[in-house]
């Protein structure tokens, strides 16, 4: 749930979707963000993290970490790869790795944004709600990205936002143009909500 | 409050025993001054003062001892006082009246103008006009005239009292367990970090030595061979640490670790902790009405923690250079793979970035090209095959040729984004050298 009067927000970087949001991205409250377009929201955050200048810190459970496209100071960015071994990639080896590193770098209340993008692998949601706990001790803003667009935290979620991509017409001669960002936010402050931006 | 103590001469470690009287002390040549503000519960009155310094110097004598409300007041008391004096406050004009001139720090030049104007006693010159002596003699006359006044305005900057960071813990009976030896430790550690976290700082290299009983251990073993490290009777164990520490449990944690690895080969009757170097902790300050300051050494701990668990190069601050392929702008460096929990520090605030107006090309890098199958209709990619599913290519871009590495193992390969049935834009590109397609990369 959002304390809301006492929560700080770390902008998403768009003025509507810190609209949609009460004021961006909040502090201390388990984010999910799923679907396609999830990577690009998450960039925007920390450059909006370094711009204040908050510690920043990025789980890359998959290894899909790109960083000549990420346009964020990857000086200051800690970027954490839990190793992959033959068989553990989507296995739940990986993901447990992940969990732990999310723990472990949220116990030190020394960041503030944590990126926990997540291996295609379900976790318990004991697991989300201790995460979730932890970043509430540590009012850290978590976003947890997740491929499965049904989402992986569950209730344990403090808000919940799906995200599509909407591709404009583009010429075969020229590279495509960044699409558009559609995102529902499914879940705020621990209820349903329907509400739609697109960026 | 000021008190003046005029030694015999300046001698630092003399001077050193007047903390027992003030914590706050100056030290100026053979003089030294204790500030006395906040004291009087303490010391009650004036002789109360005296007898604490003359109990600190014990067996050495003062030659003067002087309380007054300023400086130069109180030193010119004890340098011309027979005996303790004290000067009260508001009577500092009247004390300094009848002594001669030459009292004052007089520069010659000055001296020269002062002395044909008759002027003897610096009761004669504190008769003279403030404003007169300012506008004649300038800003030095003028503080001067406020001197031979009884006002001195100079603050005292004192010393910090220099601790020696030692703790000796002597054992009522020789100890030959570490269990046993662990509670004595932790006395005195914790006696320690609480003198080291006063300063203000923490331990950067802490030395541990422990006195050992070769008689009990001979008796036990049957052998008198001394398993000592640090000499006769002596074992030493060193920790050094990279960041001030000052957190007891922290300590005690390395120090158990250590005796651990290197057990003390006789039971140990004494122990004494010496913090051998210490530094400034780094602390950091929250303001009220903004963000929480997040803790570099925390941070750093956590960090090194993770490339404990996973490997130095599972927490990298990966670099971007150049290159032809995208898969090879960036590079994690080996020495930077270690170094890694120190490179992630929080940025000084910078000006709020202008938000965002679109997305940009924000990719997905798959670890390893993943190999499509492709279906080809006229010659053209018209869908392809990624594991179970078949997704129908709906647009493209491309193709763009990449070449190299012709001077030892040459690469050609076609670029292509691809818009599927499924919504998904990805990168792929068709390997020229071994004729197949690959999945690079989907835009996300």
């Amino acid at each position: 749930m959002l304390p809301s009067a006492e929560v700080p927000f770390l902008s998403s970087g768009w003025e509507a979707l810190d609209r949609l949001l009460g004021g961006g991205w909040p502090a201390g409250v388990l984010t999910e963000v799923v679907g396609r377009g999830r990577t690009s929201l998450a960039l925007a955050a920390v450059r909006q993290a370094q711009s204040a200048g908050q510690p920043v810190a990025w789980v890359d459970g998959p290894g899909t970490f790109c960083p000549p496209t990420a346009s964020v100071d990857l000086a200051h960015l800690a970027l954490v790869r839990p190793p992959r071994t033959a068989g553990a990639a989507t296995g739940a080896r990986a993901a447990t790795r992940c969990w732990l590193a999310g723990d472990l770098l949220l116990r030190s209340r020394a960041f503030g944004l944590l990126v926990l993008d997540l291996p295609p692998c379900r976790p318990s949601l004991a697991v989300c709600f201790r995460l979730a706990r932890q970043a509430a001790a540590a009012r850290t803003v978590l976003l947890l990205l997740s491929e499965a667009e049904s989402g992986v935290a569950g209730s344990a979620a403090g808000v919940a936002v799906l995200v599509r991509q909407q591709h404009h017409d583009w010429s075969r001669r020229t590279l495509p143009p960044p699409p558009a960002l559609e995102l529902t936010l499914r879940r705020y402050r621990g209820g349903a909500s329907g509400a739609c931006v697109v960026l | 409050m000021l008190a003046c103590v005029l030694l015999a001469d300046a001698d630092a470690a003399l001077a050193r025993r007047l903390f027992a009287v003030s914590p706050s002390m100056a030290c100026d040549g053979a003089c030294v001054f204790l500030d006395l503000r906040g004291l009087q519960r303490l010391h009650r009155h004036p002789a109360g003062v005296f007898a604490a310094i003359r109990s600190a110097l014990a067996p050495q004598v003062p030659l003067g001892m002087a309380l007054a409300d300023n400086r130069f007041t109180a030193e010119i008391a004890a340098r011309h006082g027979h005996g303790p004096v004290t000067v009260r406050t508001g009577e500092e004009a009247a004390f300094l009246a009848h002594l001669p001139l030459d009292v004052l720090p007089l520069p010659h030049a000055l001296a020269q103008r002062l002395l044909p104007l008759g002027l003897r006693t610096l009761g004669d010159f504190a008769s003279l006009p403030r404003a007169a002596v300012e506008r004649r003699y300038g800003a030095e006359g003028l503080a001067l005239h406020r001197l031979a006044c009884g006002q001195d305005r100079r603050e005292l900057l004192p010393q910090r009292e220099t601790r020696v960071l030692s703790v000796l813990v002597a054992l009522e009976c020789p100890v030959d367990r570490l269990a046993l030896l662990l509670p004595a430790l932790e006395t005195a550690l914790a006696q320690l970090c609480e003198w080291v976290a006063e300063q203000g700082c923490g331990i950067v290299q802490l030395a541990l030595e422990v006195v050992l009983d070769h008689a009990l251990a001979s008796a036990d073993e049957g052998a008198g061979e001394p398993a000592a490290a640090g000499g006769a009777g002596l074992a030493t164990w060193t920790v050094a640490l990279p960041e001030p520490e000052a957190r007891m449990a922290l300590l005690l944690e390395l120090l158990r670790g250590r005796l651990e690895a290197a057990p003390p080969g006789a039971p140990v009757t004494a122990l004494r902790l010496h913090a051998l170097r210490t530094e400034p902790r780094t602390g950091h300050q929250n303001n009220l009405f903004g963000e929480v300051a997040r803790d570099a050494t925390r941070r750093r701990e956590a960090l090194a923690r993770l490339a404990a668990l996973f490997g130095p190069r599972a927490v990298s601050t990966p670099q971007v250079q150049r290159a032809h392929r995208l898969e090879q702008r960036w590079h994690v460096p080996d020495e930077g793979a270690a170094a890694a929990p120190a490179a992630a520090p929080a940025r000084p605030p910078l000006p709020p970035s202008s938000a965002p107006t679109s997305a940009s090309h924000a990719l997905r890098w798959l670890p390893e090209p993943e190999e499509l199958v492709p279906v080809l209709a006229r010659g053209r990619l018209a869908a392809f095959r990624r594991g179970r599913q078949e997704l129908r290519v709906v647009r493209f871009s491309g193709p763009r040729r990449l070449t190299g590495g012709w001077w030892k193992q040459p690469w050609v390969r076609d670029e292509y984004e691809l818009l599927t049935d499924d919504g998904a834009l990805y990168r792929v590109c068709r390997d020229g050298v071994r004729e197949r397609w690959l999945l690079l990369a989907e835009l996300d």
